[in-house]
């Protein structure tokens, strides 16, 4: 400003009050003036007027000295703001304290102003209160906006989840109202998206086919049950209606508490459990059903005695239980294959359910053992009419795959309360009846008596002692020679066991056979019955004629066995005998099981040296067909059709068919069990090849045997 | 009004040249690399901007408007649609995040950026035709466009220069606009048609 235009006092001092630094320049760019706002901040000592700019603050920023140029030089007005030129000038807060001072931010303006000559106003604002402001409003703006990406990711996270789950869940204010669901309960309740809002959860639920609202009185009721759920129940099943649908299906519910917006809500998880439920239906039908037949198995039956028992105690009448068994099944399995055989097991369940009344149970035990339980009989003899009846379904075929099958049952009956209290015992009775029916007859029934347990005891008596015969070796053998009719030739011997008991004494093979068949000691006296066999061959065999030959029975369960030939051979190679004298006897019933592999394994037998007879021949369900597949040397006929030679016809008859059968395959026959001059004159008329009978020996004791075989040379000789 | 082809082309290369001179001062200032180019030119009356720019009159723009006197009165305008100028601002000055409108101390920068752009454009146009144009302080303006029609456009004839920049590979779009009477313009083309005949164009 210029000395003789000075301005008023008041002006001066209002400029000297501002709180804006206020800077003026000359076109020499000298400051000429500067207001107390400037000189209270600046760090340069002494008077700064008068003095180039440049020099008072010799490192303003470019942008700042252009500014003030373009002012001065084209009178353009500038702004410099603080983001961009944060400080240009060097103005401090408390600049006395190097320390303690702060720089002050700022926003420059230039502004030309034209009086006699050009000059520039330089304004300087302090906005260091707003940038700190603003600093901290970035910061927590910043903050804030980390805090909410945060909570979006975790909102993000946890709607995944919420939405991914298979279950339903649903989150319901205290009186059942939904206030938010997931997709799943979308889908379960069968409604349209959004649709759930505001809709009372009871409407969907029903307890026992019965809609919940009505069960429990409706909507407050639910406000009573979801606290309750929520703090005693895991998990509550109940059936759920979707909407507009009349079915329903089965679901389990889980409920909590949870506190939202300071009131209380529940959380609901429901799940569909139907398929569990299938699932579960289904093991317990068959955990109770059998799964051939679908007649009840073991499990329910004896569940069901049970009960019947019970009824019959309070009522005071009679249960009967009916043990069946299907006669030589095992042989339509054997030789039709299991399917025709578990066929026939249908029919069989579907016959004998039609002949029992609804009150009554059919059931399979396995196998082809079916039981019958009778209840509430008034007496006991009824349940021989219903047996009476059971024998009659029988009667007709079995129509399966084009075969006419014809089988029969063994019934065995036990009766509440004489032969037992609980399930088990009348079952063991019946089953014990029905094995006496098989022993004696067959296709009948007999209800059980004590002395079938007294057999039965026996029987286990038996098998006992059987381990100690084995062990103490109370095997011997017998040899009964076969000869031709005329006597002349001696053509070998059946070797048969014997059994002398130490106190019982002679114990007839019929009895104990079976029993060691059964429990597997047949091998081990096979074994003894064979060791003593070659023992006498090894001894003896140069006085016998040659060609001679010993018939050992051989039982199912050796042939069956995969070490049988290799056991017979070893024995064999310790007496240096050849196979050439044994003559392996096996039934018709053992040719016809799996007969690929019996073919293979006679051939190989026979390849060895053996010679193969079917022993008893007639008497079992021989295929003709199959006679010619075997490689079979001799056929024997059963002593049941020689029994009756030669007076009765139909035997006659019979033996000179079988005899013809054998000639015409080219097969031996011996005839066994021949007591009577006249049975020998028949076969030697018919041509029967060899006599094996009491007519012309017992089966004697070894040293017997070589006693008669010396007689017979010298009576030859 | 009908501009030759040779007339829009040296009017162009005239706020080329301007932007030019932004840039360097710019780029000085903040050490990123701007590009801006000048793609097209138009004049039209006041009343039909809202169909020259496309650009909704209830629509909100940020402005800054810079009053020109001496050898040009007018106003010069440089107009950002709303998110563009924040575009700007943030990408200057290197800010990631933030509100998402322009705090105060940015519509200070960014009036300081727009009038560095429009004062270098003035100085190139003073330049080249030999006239003296002096400026008044640059302010921001922000809300509707039909306000800021109303407030700042006092002539009848608006002179676009359609503007583009690219920092960071951000692409930013500004309107310079001139709003003058028609006499300015009329001088304004006159000027043109003198230098380019002294060009011997």
């Amino acid at each position: 400003m210029t000395q003789g235009n000075k301005p008023p006092e008041y002006l001066t001092e209002a400029i000297n009050r501002t709180d804006l630094g206020m800077i003026v320049i000359n076109c020499r760019r000298e400051i000429v003036f500067a207001n107390d706002w400037v000189k209270e901040h600046c760090t340069v000592e002494g008077n700064i007027e008068q003095k180039p700019i440049t020099v008072v603050f010799p490192n303003l920023p470019p942008r700042l000295n252009k500014a003030m140029e373009k002012a001065l030089n084209l009178r353009r007005a500038a702004i410099l703001s603080n983001k961009l030129n944060p400080a240009p000038f060097p103005f401090y807060r408390d600049k006395q304290s190097v320390n303690e001072r702060t720089l002050i931010s700022q926003v420059v303006k230039i502004k030309p102003i034209n009086v006699d000559e050009q000059y520039c106003l330089i304004e300087i604002i302090d906005i260091s209160e707003s940038v700190n402001r603003e600093t901290a409003l970035h910061q927590l703006a910043t903050e804030a906006n980390l805090k909410a990406e945060q909570i979006e990711a975790q909102e993000k996270r946890i709607r995944g989840i919420f939405e991914s789950v298979k279950d339903a869940i649903i989150i319901v204010d205290a009186g059942g109202m939904i206030q938010m669901f997931n997709h799943t309960a979308n889908e379960l309740l069968n409604s349209a998206p959004d649709t759930l809002h505001n809709i009372n959860l009871h409407q969907f639920l029903k307890e026992k086919n019965q809609p919940l609202s009505e069960a429990n009185g409706g909507v407050n009721q639910m406000a009573a049950m979801l606290p309750l759920w929520a703090k005693y129940a895991d998990s509550i099943e109940l059936e759920i209606t979707p909407y507009g649908k009349v079915s329903s299906f089965s679901a389990e519910l889980s409920v909590n508490t949870v506190e939202l917006s300071e009131q209380r809500h529940f959380v609901v998880v429901l799940r569909d459990i139907t398929e569990r439920k299938q699932y579960e239906q289904q093991l317990e039908t068959m955990a109770k059903f059998d799964e051939l037949t679908s007649l009840p198995n073991r499990t329910l039956l004896m569940d069901r005695i049970q009960s019947a028992i019970g009824r019959a105690k309070r009522f005071d009448n009679n249960v009967a239980i009916i043990f069946l068994d299907l006669d030589r099944f095992k042989i339509i399995n054997d030789t039709l294959g299991h399917d025709t055989g578990d066929k026939l097991l249908q029919l069989v369940a579907t016959r004998l359910s039609e002949e029992i009344r609804e009150l009554d149970t059919v059931a399979r035990l396995g196998g082809d053992e079916f039981v019958i339980l009778l209840e509430s009989l008034e007496h006991k003899e009824h349940a021989a009419k219903v047996a009476e009846k059971v024998v009659t379904v029988f009667e007709p075929a079995f129509n399966i795959e084009g075969h006419q099958l014809f089988v029969t049952g063994s019934l065995g009956i036990a009766t509440y309360p004489e032969n037992g209290e609980t399930a088990y015992d009348l079952i063991k009775c019946a089953d014990t009846a029905m094995y006496a029916v098989k022993d004696s007859s067959r296709n009948n029934y007999m209800f059980f008596s004590e002395k079938m347990n007294e057999n039965a005891r026996k029987h286990l008596e038996l098998e006992a002692e059987l381990r100690l015969a084995v062990k103490n070796r109370q095997f011997s053998i017998v040899l009964q020679p076969q000869l031709s009719p005329d006597k002349k030739i001696l053509h070998g011997a059946e070797v048969l066991v014997r059994w002398f008991h130490p106190t019982k004494g002679f114990i007839s093979p019929v009895d104990f056979i079976p029993i060691a068949e059964d429990s597997g000691f047949i091998e081990q006296i096979f074994d003894s019955v064979l060791d003593q066999a070659c023992q006498f061959l090894a001894q003896y065999k140069h006085t016998l004629p040659q060609h001679f030959r010993m018939g050992v029975n051989i039982s199912p369960r050796q042939f069956s066995s995969d070490t049988f030939i290799k056991r017979f051979m070893a024995v064999l190679d310790r007496y240096q005998l050849e196979t050439c004298f044994f003559e392996l006897e096996l039934t018709e019933g053992m040719l016809m099981k799996r007969t690929d592999e019996t073919i293979a394994l006679l051939r190989s037998l026979v390849q060895k040296g053996f010679v193969i007879s079917i022993d008893d021949f007639g008497t079992g369900y021989s295929s003709l067909a199959y006679l010619t597949r075997f490689p079979l040397h001799t056929l024997k006929i059963d002593r049941s059709f020689i029994i009756d030679l030669p007076d009765d016809e139909e035997a006659a008859q019979v033996c000179k068919s079988i005899i013809g059968l054998a000639k015409n395959l080219g097969l031996m026959l011996i005839a066994e069990g021949v007591e009577t001059k006249q049975q020998n004159e028949f076969l030697a008329a018919e041509h029967c090849d060899v006599i094996q009978g009491y007519y012309f020996a017992k089966p004697m004791p070894v040293d017997n045997f070589v006693e008669w075989l010396n007689a017979l040379n010298a009576e030859s000789n | 009004m009908q501009l030759s082809e040779l007339q829009i082309d040296y009017i162009k290369e005239l706020f080329n040249v301007g932007l030019g001179e932004a840039i360097v001062e710019l780029n000085d200032m903040i050490n990123e690399e701007i590009l801006m180019s000048v793609p097209n030119f138009d004049l039209f009356e006041k009343n039909a901007i809202f169909e020259k720019l496309q650009i909704e009159s209830d629509r909100n723009v940020t402005a800054v408007v810079l009053p020109i006197q001496g050898g040009m009165e007018c106003n010069g305008i440089l107009l950002f649609p709303a998110q563009h100028s924040l575009n700007l601002v943030r990408k200057v000055l290197k800010e990631t995040s933030g509100a998402d409108t322009l705090t105060a101390l940015e519509v200070e920068s960014l009036t300081e950026i727009s009038s560095i752009i429009l004062d270098a454009i003035i100085t190139s146009i003073s330049d080249m035709m030999h006239v003296s144009i002096s400026t008044g302080m640059p302010s921001a303006y922000s809300g509707s466009f039909q306000t800021l029609v109303d407030k700042y456009y006092v002539g009848d004839t608006v002179m676009s220069v359609g503007m583009h920049f690219e920092i960071k590979d951000s692409q930013v779009r500004g309107d310079i606009l001139f709003v003058q009477d028609i006499l300015v313009i009329e001088d304004f083309l006159e000027k043109t048609n003198q230098m380019l005949s002294e060009l011997g164009l």
